[in-house]
């Protein structure tokens, strides 16, 4: 077994899954960050041209299809990329579903778009003195697509949202976009529009109808840390 | 008043269903249905009750001065009344969309004073949102019946959605229950909007309408005719149905409430109608009520026996999606993996189709296990529905 390390970026996993294939290397293991190990280690440099390569062997699609795995952020994840990159570097095609490491991206997909599609609504932003702040945990990379989402959004604004878990935040800065490195947590304070929220929140339920397990179904509690209307 | 408290009162005014200050979108129960089907398609948060809170939804005010049986705010109801300005309920509502609480303001109104006057006053506040605050998210806007064609058609500009409620299928029922409103002042707001987006370039809102069931008389078998003739004129984008719930102190209406489920088989129906091209006199039979045992579809394919059983490795799209269970999605899915290999039932499962429903009426390889016998299927389905039914999770605007 062989440890890849790569830079942690779509390009930078890229790069190593062409690294990997170039050398012919049984079994990798990709990662992100360098964890002690017994395994043989290699460290894989950002390629700035890969996405151009990739492109020449690699539909627009499946490269889609990639990343969305990759935002999976898991070990097991990034394998089964590498397994259907080489499989589909054999037969120039994934449709063969009776191919557990093909179905499984099919999961990974899923779940992530899911869960973009859950923080689009249940994101929360404070208002900072020139910035809208979100915090968050989600369970995968998803700040780049929301940060994309809310660009359009919020044009004329300055934000900042923020991936405790990894340490890192989609910014939107006097119209520039970029994701950074982001460890320190900022300070927000209460204001009259949360209070407003949670007084509409109060109001619009219909109390005879209490259904405690439908809410849970929808907003699961791990959700809710963040999220305004809820007691944590 | 605090502008809390007017909050409280006009977003508690808003969340019943029937008055025509409510509504457009409010309880979408379509199974099988495409999540995003009620416009905005985003859920903010879900109340203790389990609906989507998707829109700032309120009244402009509560005061109202008609009579309309079946709603909470008419004039001759003792409650506590509230107003906005047009003001507080713009910066409430950029001060939301800036927190991300909300994809838009879904604005209707008792009646204050005039219709006019209180259509302007919801224009004041779509207004400052629009050009003061650059807001650009979405807007529903209630049309107020008997409101000037000029008002109607900058609502229409303005809005993303605008909305009239017919209330009730038919000019007796509305001469009953709402004095105050006829034929001609609930459809003339609608039929503005109409022939201005006839004749306008511009983007101009879509249309809805609500109709509240069972509080009169009325079967599906009318209700259905009716938005399948709004639906044919183009007159409507959708419809929508709004079982009665009991308001105190009515002298005309006799029932209790009206079964959820009623109305969610009229909006099983309506899907059909819209986008299954079945025709409303195949799925619900002259002067009668949709079966309320089993979904339309499955209602439909019982009568029509002799249609199924339908070769998945066969037919063709138009014939898949009447199977009971197989909606447009999984129909293109089962045509796309048949290209591959011959289909077996367990492929099916393998695509991620349910075949609860779906195995009484088609074949596979080395699959026969769908049967010839209505009264057997029937009981079949309707065994397995009881465990778990789901037409009970409501989505609210
Ligand atoms: S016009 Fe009728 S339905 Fe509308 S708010 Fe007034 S009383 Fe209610």
């Amino acid at each position: 077994m062989v440890n890849i390390i790569f830079e942690d970026s779509f390009e930078g996993f890229l790069s190593a899954l062409f690294y990997a294939f170039n050398n012919d290397i049984k079994n990798p293991l990709f990662l992100k960050a360098q964890k002690p190990s017994l395994f043989k280690t290699i460290k894989v440099e950002l390629d700035e041209n890969i996405i151009t390569i990739a492109k020449g062997f690699l539909e627009e699609e499946i490269i889609e299809l990639f990343y969305d795995c990759f935002c999976f952020d898991e070990e097991k994840a990034f394998s089964d990329v590498y397994k259907s990159f080489l499989f589909y570097m054999k037969n120039k095609h994934l449709k063969d579903i009776h191919k557990d490491f093909i179905r499984n991206l099919t999961y990974y997909r899923k779940s992530v778009n899911r869960e973009r599609h859950k923080y689009i609504g249940f994101l929360r932003f404070h208002k900072l003195d020139n910035v809208l702040y979100a915090r968050f945990e989600p369970r995968h990379f998803v700040i780049d697509y929301l940060g994309e989402f809310f660009k359009r959004r919020y044009q004329e604004e300055n934000f900042i949202i923020h991936d405790l878990k990894r340490k890192k935040a989609a910014i939107y800065y006097e119209k520039r976009f970029s994701i950074e490195d982001f460890d320190k947590e900022l300070n927000v304070e209460k204001d009259q529009y949360q209070e407003l929220w949670k007084a509409f929140f109060e109001a619009v339920t219909i109390k005879e109808r209490t259904n405690k397990r439908l809410q849970n179904h929808y907003v699961p509690h791990y959700f809710r840390k963040h999220m305004t209307e809820f007691d944590n | 008043m605090d502008v809390e408290q007017k909050l409280r009162i006009l977003a508690d005014g808003a969340k019943y269903d029937v008055s025509c200050a409510s509504s457009g979108g409010v309880r979408e129960t379509v199974d099988g249905g495409i999540g995003n089907s009620y416009a905005p398609g985003v859920c903010h948060t879900f109340t203790s009750d389990g609906r989507c809170v998707s829109l700032l939804k309120v009244l402009f005010t509560n005061v109202c001065i008609f009579d309309c049986e079946y709603c909470i705010n008419r004039a001759s109801n003792n409650i506590k009344r509230a107003s906005f300005t047009p003001r507080e309920l713009a910066d409430i509502t950029i001060n939301f969309y800036k927190r991300n609480y909300i994809e838009g303001l879904f604005l209707s109104s008792g009646i204050a004073k005039s219709p006019d006057h209180t259509m302007e006053l919801m224009l004041k506040t779509v207004k400052i949102l629009r050009e003061e605050y650059k807001f650009n998210g979405y807007i529903h806007l209630k049309l107020i019946p008997g409101a000037s064609k000029e008002l109607i058609e900058e609502a229409s500009k303005l809005a993303d959605r605008v909305s009239s409620n017919i209330e009730l299928p038919t000019e007796k029922s509305l001469k009953l229950l709402a004095p105050d409103k006829n034929k001609d002042n609930v459809l003339k707001p609608l039929m503005f909007v109409k022939n201005l987006r006839d004749n306008s370039e511009k983007s101009i809102a879509s249309a809805s309408t609500q109709l509240i069931v069972g509080a009169t008389d009325e079967p599906d078998y009318q209700i259905l005719r009716l938005a399948s003739y709004f639906y044919e004129k183009k007159i409507l984008k959708r419809m929508y149905y709004s079982a009665y719930i009991p308001v105190p102190n009515t002298k005309h209406i006799k029932v209790d409430k009206t079964p959820l489920l009623r109305e969610h088989r009229l909006y099983q129906a309506d899907w059909l109608i819209r986008f299954y091209d079945f025709k409303y006199e195949e799925i619900v039979e002259k002067d009668s009520n949709l079966d309320l045992e089993l979904d339309p579809k499955t209602a439909f394919a019982l009568k029509n026996i002799h249609l199924y059983p339908v070769d998945v490795n066969k037919a063709s799209y138009e014939e898949l999606i009447k199977v009971p269970g197989i909606g447009r999605k999984n129909a293109m899915k089962i045509i796309q993996a048949r290209a591959f290999k011959t289909l077996e039932d367990i492929d099916l499962v393998k695509l991620g189709i349910s075949i609860k429903k779906a195995k009484h009426f088609i074949v596979a390889k080395r699959y026969l296990g769908y049967s010839l016998s209505p009264e057997y299927i029937r009981k079949a389905i309707i065994k397995g529905e009881s465990k778990g039914h789901s037409y009970t999770q409501l989505k609210l605007w």
